[in-house]
């Protein structure tokens, strides 16, 4: 579970592009690597379906 | 010291810099003054920007230079900065966009139109057709060739005048459906702000609105072979009673053209009125003197087919070649332009085969 959570949290951190040394040292020698391709096509869709309902919203305003 | 100052400010408010405008066109329609408002709102957030990242750095560099003592600290990382200066940026964007995003949905909302017109770019001309109104004319470069030539001095709205201005009302909201006929041009006029390519197959829309009746005038900016700067967009803004005056004329016009068009002209008339088509309509390609230009444009004069066969020579005229930048001249041209650019072309520019053709032989 904890493995996920910073999965997920690593790859926020690359969405935006700032990491900590710390953190890429502990992820690359624990963490899986399915765990993290997980995360990355999770978030991705999840940032997809945030413009996407953004838009709608905008436009509704039209 | 306050002789310099003295001198910088008088230089200020010269006069002269009154005509030294810089800034875009604050415009004539809401829209474009929404497009300006939003202009001057970033522009001022880049400047406090700019002021505020050079002014830490010139700081910086000024109070800890290396002739006081200072010395470089060596770090690797900083998350918490780092994730500042990403964070920061992407909020003003963000706070920059819903602005903008407002002024775009304002500009593509071309809904409940009083008058539509079809714009369509040709090489090297436009034409507007009133979807409504039975009107369709080309709008053609009405400058002088002796002003381009530089044998004549230019006017001040030298390469930005036409023959036929685009005819709009006042305060009616007016869309434009915009396309091209050849390649892609670009209908522009800076006082309404809108900018829209018009693309061979596909239609794009936009519209204005104008409260002031006036001449307006653009350019096309797609750049789109030879005379793409000699393509100019006019815009007459009418009154609504002046613009209902306007449409009834053409009408009028248009009637009378017919009845032109069974007329018997003289050689003289024909000639005359020839020349004058030949200088708006061919000259750009043809020259002139009728030379051509080698390699693109065929001369006139000693030309085989202007010199040959009159229904080969109208033929040509009329429905252009295929392939070629020799467009078909039958959506342009009424029948008396026709007979009188090819009787024209038959018998000047160094040319006199001695024979002629009447409007009412041109078969469109
Ligand atoms: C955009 C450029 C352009 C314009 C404007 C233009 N022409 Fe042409 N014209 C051409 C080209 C290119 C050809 C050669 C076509 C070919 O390949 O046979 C041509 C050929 C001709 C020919 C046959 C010449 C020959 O010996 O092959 C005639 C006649 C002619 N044009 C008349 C006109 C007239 C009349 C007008 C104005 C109403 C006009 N053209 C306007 C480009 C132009
Ligand atoms: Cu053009």
């Amino acid at each position: 579970m904890k493995d996920w959570l910073r999965a997920f949290a690593s790859v926020f951190a690359a969405f935006l592009g700032v990491q900590s040394e710390e953190n890429r040292e502990r992820d690359f020698q624990q963490g899986r690597f399915s765990v993290f391709v997980v995360a990355g096509i999770t978030l991705t869709l999840g940032f997809l379906l945030t413009v996407y309902v953004l838009v709608q919203v905008v436009m509704s305003f039209v | 010291m306050t002789k310099a100052i003295t001198l910088a400010l008088s230089l200020l408010a010269m006069p002269a810099w009154a005509d030294w405008q810089v800034n875009m066109n604050e415009g004539v329609t809401a829209i474009s003054r929404e497009v300006f408002d939003l202009h001057m709102l970033i522009f001022w957030i880049c400047v406090a920007i700019g002021i505020a990242v050079f002014g830490v750095m010139f700081y910086s560099i000024f109070k800890f230079r290396k002739s006081k003592g200072a010395v470089a600290e060596h770090w690797h990382e900083n998350t918490t900065v780092e994730v500042l200066w990403t964070v920061i940026p992407f909020v003003i964007l963000i706070g920059m966009a819903v602005p903008a995003t407002a002024t775009l949905m304002d500009m593509y909302d071309t809904s409940e139109a009083d008058v539509d017109i079809q714009i369509t770019g040709y090489q090297w001309k436009w034409r507007y057709q009133y979807l409504d109104e039975d009107i369709d004319f080309f709008s053609n470069l009405s400058t002088p060739r002796e002003e381009i030539m530089n044998a004549q001095a230019k006017n001040a709205n030298y390469l930005l005048e036409v023959d036929n201005p685009l005819v709009i009302p006042a305060n009616k909201k007016v869309r434009f459906l915009i396309t091209a006929n050849d390649v892609i041009h670009s209908w522009w006029v800076p006082h309404f702000a809108v900018k829209k390519d018009a693309i061979p197959g596909f239609i794009n829309e936009s519209w204005v609105k104008v409260e002031e009746p006036g001449v307006y005038r653009g350019q096309c900016t797609e750049l789109c072979g030879k005379d793409h700067g000699f393509m100019p967009v006019v815009v007459e803004v009418k009154s609504e009673e002046d613009y209902a005056k306007w449409v009834a004329d053409q009408k009028a016009m248009k009637l009378a053209m017919a009845g032109e068009a069974s007329k018997q002209f003289s050689m003289d008339e024909l000639l005359a009125k020839g020349e004058g088509v030949y200088q708006a309509a061919c000259a750009g390609c043809h020259q002139l003197n009728g030379q051509g230009v080698p390699g693109a444009f065929p001369a006139i004069t000693g030309s085989s087919i202007a010199t040959g066969s009159i229904d080969g020579h109208i033929d040509i005229v009329v429905n252009g070649k295929a392939g070629t930048a020799m467009q078909a001249f039958k959506e342009q041209l009424s029948a008396v332009d026709i007979a009188a650019v090819v009787t024209y072309q038959r018998n000047a520019l160094g040319n006199s085969v001695g024979d002629m053709v009447q409007p009412s032989a041109i078969q469109k």
